[in-house]
């Protein structure tokens, strides 16, 4: 059921990348190939695999149930939320925060995870931005 | 990011508090809009090492990477986030030029959104072709592309519209060849097309003479010209130039250094002073010889009228190449 | 023997105490890089290399030290494949497929130890070709045109959907959206935008990177979320599993086969470890055939197989960057860009005029494979307490290390979403039976054929017949036709016996 589902999306995308590529603005063309004909043979395999996968669909064995998808979107939140924080607040507290937060949903006691995730923004911080020298957001705490 | 600019915000305020005497960069930085290792990386070195070398810097100066589009990251970081930091030297090459004639830095960005400010040095075209190939000069090279035009492959390492490209089209154009019959086939760098022409999936490649020093002896490649205005010094004084062999063909590529559009003035005659006295020392112009680069002297004023002058050039190649309308 | 004495003098260069002291330095800080999801090789050295010039160390330290983290990180990159399914660079994809499988049957000490002793096996076996044949192969890669790239290209595709995962149709499926991701961005031909939604983050093209730990790592974070809520953890159990002698002598045949064929693939300008390590999966699930139905699902030879070519690759694309200046990796292009910064130019000169520099890298990666070797088996049993972490240790860590290794790439947001949004895209991918590295072997490898058709097509003036011309093209064309063939051959020829049960894609195996 879900094969099918996901071919038909992948038809729809095909068709869409084959319409892109196509109305694409070539102002000039010195080659005879130009960077249309690519996508469009890709296109049209994905179109030719996709119907294949709906004629002949996988049999389907994920059956989430209410619990597993509380948790998945539970996650799924988490992270865009870290991701949102990460560089207007900065990494020290979007790390703690988040972290915190995640350790909890792995069944941790809510302080113990908290501070796990404090030692581990803390240190991480350091190692990463001092000795690796990445380019890691200060945010707030530091410097503004 | 927010760091760096925090501590850029305070020492800005350090340096107006200085400016009132004349201007000195508190933290000297040298742009490199490409990732290590790379060809702006090797120009900011020539800054940081020379400038040091010849004993014009106060403290050592950093080099920053800013990679993207041939300085186009850059160019946009310096117009919107630090327009008037006189502390950051960026890199340049006449390939960002290029793209900046073709409005490939962003609709509005020209050239007047920098100031020009100091000359690396420069490199010129060189075209080659295999060491076996039949064609002993420019002269014959070119009359056998005049009579099938279709015959003969160009690879280069760019692709339509770059550097390389232009020096074939330019080529092409004064050997009286429509540019647009010629097969160009585009690598990834210098490099993969040196590798095609030695293997014989190409058979003319306008590269550069630099590129090329140290392996000239080994005599893999033949250097039928180079698109200088006068003959090279050094290994290369056995080349003609193109001209000498009655093709108009020149390509200068030059490597420089500008400043963030609302620099102040004396900001860039400090910059443009260090430059001139550069030039004056010995151990600066050893450092420019020793990355591959003859020497350009050319700094301020001067400099930013000539940059202006070749954008509008390359701009003129650009449209009747029909790359831009 | 003219070469054995210039090997020697490389030695003499790569074992002063200086320069010894940075090989081991370098591997150490590899390893470390490497081990860290995200962040590889390239990071190791273009942290390193401002700071090897500011050291002012001479010109082949600094490039010993350079070479050693370079082998570190490819070494370190198997870590976190091997424990925790997130593949650490291009040339590491292959060897989730059976590397996870293996710890998560408790087997990850042996994992780790075979993975090092078939690297250590197809780094010195790459080593050794390179040292007797450098000039020859140097000559081989120049005859590589643009039509014999498609066709190695297509060979390693076909190789691919008939040999990983669950259906090959889901593999050319995964392959397709992989190649499409590949066109997103600026077209180096023409400069046009394709694909880019009018997203400027897009205008780069999709970050390799980004899509790597998406896909994987963060699906993984979903997954182990779904085990979690389900509660179905096996607590795997942490043996003293250690490769044995017996494991060594199955394998030697496969390491042998996959060590030449990293290494000729190497060879090549602009293909790495990535397709290298593909080739090499698919042709030992091939000579394995009809025996070949733990492959996905903790194989050794599917382990040591791409793990030899991965290494024997890395060691290959040296020979045209020494010899002809050519970069075969990125990060080798790194190297090169090293070299020109201390006023060494490689190419065909290299050897004759700076020979300490050239033999004594090469001596240096010998002893940096050595030193690899000694310093990593003792610390596997160190990397395999990962596993007994608790989840709720190591889950945060995990999400930690993969949004500031995607984050440091171009320090911008928007790349920590684009990520978010391909891990729910792969962890349904898997959920399906997708495999994934198919999506990011296309992804890699999509650039690379796009630009050699276009190239083919230009130097033929549009004539499509280029693709069949030459003795290599049509070797290639006829490989690539067998590996279509043989199998449904196989199996009509086995149709009396039973057949051959293929059984989940590797990936999906969790459920």
């Amino acid at each position: 059921m879900y094969d099918r589902i996901l071919a038909g999306a992948l038809l729809l995308l095909s068709g869409l990348v084959a319409w892109a590529a196509l109305s694409l603005d070539v102002p000039f063309q010195y080659e005879p190939l130009g960077p249309k004909a690519f996508p469009v043979i890709l296109a049209a395999l994905l179109a030719i695999a996709a119907c294949w996968l709906m004629y002949r669909p996988g049999k389907n064995d994920w059956h989430p149930n209410a619990a597993v998808l509380a948790k998945l979107a539970a996650g799924l939140c988490l992270m865009v939320t870290y991701a949102v924080l990460f560089e207007p607040v900065g990494f020290i507290i979007a790390t703690f925060v988040v972290g915190s937060l995640f350790s909890w949903l792995f069944g941790e006691t809510p302080l113990r995870a908290g501070s796990y995730a404090l030692v581990m923004s803390l240190s991480s911080y350091f190692l990463l931005k001092e000795l690796l020298q990445l380019n890691v957001p200060a945010g707030v705490l530091i410097g503004g | 990011m927010k760091l760096n600019i925090a501590a850029l915000m305070l020492t800005g305020g350090l340096t107006l508090a200085m400016n009132a005497m004349a201007f000195e960069p508190s933290k000297p930085e040298c742009i490199a809009p490409a990732k290590p290792g790379g060809g702006f990386d090797l120009t900011c070195r020539i800054v940081s090492n020379g400038f040091a070398e010849a004993g014009l810097l106060k403290t050592p100066m950093a080099v920053t990477f800013m990679p993207g589009g041939v300085g186009a990251v850059a160019y946009n970081h310096i117009n919107g986030v630090r327009p008037d930091d006189g502390n950051a030297l960026v890199a340049f090459s006449s390939g960002s030029l290029l793209n900046l004639a073709q409005g490939k830095f962003g609709k509005d960005l020209d050239e007047s959104n920098a100031r020009w400010v100091g000359a690396a040095g420069v490199d010129y075209g060189a075209i080659m072709v295999k060491a076996d190939a039949p064609w002993n000069t420019l002269a014959e090279l070119v009359a056998d592309i005049k009579k099938d035009p279709t015959k003969f492959v160009v690879g280069a390492g760019g692709g339509v519209g770059s550097q390389d490209w232009m020096k074939a089209a330019i080529l092409m154009k004064s050997s009286a060849v429509d540019p647009k019959s010629m097969r160009y086939v585009a690598y990834e760098g210098g490099g993969e097309a040196l590798a095609a022409l030695m293997g014989g999936h190409i058979q003319v490649y306008p590269g550069d003479a630099g590129e090329m020093q140290g392996q000239l002896e080994a005599g893999k490649v033949r250097v039928l010209a180079v698109m200088s205005p006068e003959r090279l010094e050094g290994e290369f004084a056995n080349i003609p130039t193109a001209l000498e062999q009655g093709i108009d063909a020149q390509w200068t590529i030059l490597r420089g250094f500008y400043l963030g559009p609302k620099v102040s003035d004396e900001a860039y005659q400090y910059w443009a002073d260090q430059f001139s006295k550069a030039y004056e020392s010995e151990a600066f112009m050893a450092t420019v010889a020793d990355k591959g680069l003859m020497p350009f002297k050319m700094q301020g004023a001067e400099l930013d009228s000539y940059v202006r002058e070749r954008v509008g050039y390359m701009r003129n190649l650009a449209r009747e190449a029909g790359l831009i309308q | 023997m003219e070469t054995l004495n210039f090997l020697a003098t490389g030695f003499s260069v790569a074992l002063a105490p200086l320069n010894l002291m940075l090989v081991l330095v370098g591997c150490f800080v590899g390893t470390l890089i490497g081990s860290l999801p995200g962040i590889g090789p390239i990071n190791g050295v273009a942290i390193l290399l401002p700071l090897a010039y500011a050291m002012g160390f001479p010109p082949e330290s600094a490039l010993i030290l350079l070479a050693g983290v370079y082998y570190g990180a490819e070494y370190g990159g198997r870590i976190s494949s091997i424990l925790l399914n997130v593949p650490g660079d291009a040339g590491a994809i292959m060897t989730t497929l059976d590397g996870y499988p293996m710890s998560k049957r408790g087997e990850g000490g042996r994992a780790l130890a075979l993975s090092a002793v078939s690297s250590f096996a197809g780094s010195m076996g790459a080593l050794l070709m390179m040292v007797v044949s450098a000039p020859l192969l140097s000559q081989f890669a120049i005859q590589f045109g643009p039509t014999e790239y498609v066709w190695l290209m297509v060979f390693a595709f076909t190789c691919l959907a008939t040999m990983v995962g669950s259906r090959p149709v889901k593999t050319m499926v995964g392959v397709m959206i992989g190649l499409l991701l590949a066109t997103v961005g600026v077209d180096s031909g023409t400069g046009v935008l394709r694909f880019t939604l009018g997203i400027p983050n897009f205008f780069d093209g999709v970050d390799f990177l980004v899509v790597v730990i998406g896909l994987f790592a963060i699906s993984e974070v979903l997954a182990l979320l779904e085990q979690w809520a389900r509660n179905d953890f096996v607590i795997t159990p942490v043996g003293k599993s250690f490769v044995s002698v017996a494991d060594l002598l199955a394998v030697k045949w496969v390491v042998l086969r996959s060590t030449v064929i990293g290494f000729l693939i190497g060879v090549l300008p602009g293909t790495g470890a990535s397709i290298a390590s593909a080739v090499a999966y698919g042709t030992e699930k091939r000579i394995a055939e009809g025996d070949d139905e733990q492959f996905g699902k903790g194989d050794i030879r599917g382990l040591a197989a791409p793990e030899a070519a991965n290494n024997a690759s890395a060691a290959g694309s040296m020979v045209p960057m020494l010899t002809l200046g050519i970069p075969g990796s990125g990060t080798t292009a790194i190297l090169l860009g090293a070299l020109m910064m201390f006023n060494i130019t490689p190419g065909p000169l290299l050897f004759e005029q700076q020979p300490e520099i050239a033999w004594g890298l090469i001596a240096s990666m010998f002893i940096g494979n050595i030193a690899l070797l000694v310093m990593n088996l003792p610390m596997i049993g160190l990397f395999v307490r990962l596993l007994s972490i608790r989840q709720a240790y190591l889950v945060p860590v995990i999400v930690m290390l993969t949004f500031v290794g995607i984050y440091s790439i171009h320090g911008d947001s928007f790349d920590l979403f684009f990520m978010v949004v391909l891990g729910v895209f792969g962890f349904l991918l898997r959920k399906l039976h997708f495999s994934l590295a198919p999506v990011i072997l296309g992804l890699v490898l999509g650039e690379v054929l796009e630009e050699n058709l276009r190239r083919a097509l230009s130097i033929s003036g549009g004539d499509w017949g280029i693709l069949f011309n030459g003795p290599m093209a049509y070797t290639l064309a006829g490989a690539t036709a067998a590996a279509l063939l043989v199998p449904s051959l196989w199996r009509w020829y086995k149709k009396s016996g039973p057949r051959t049960v293929v059984t989940g894609a590797p990936l999906a195996e969790d459920d």
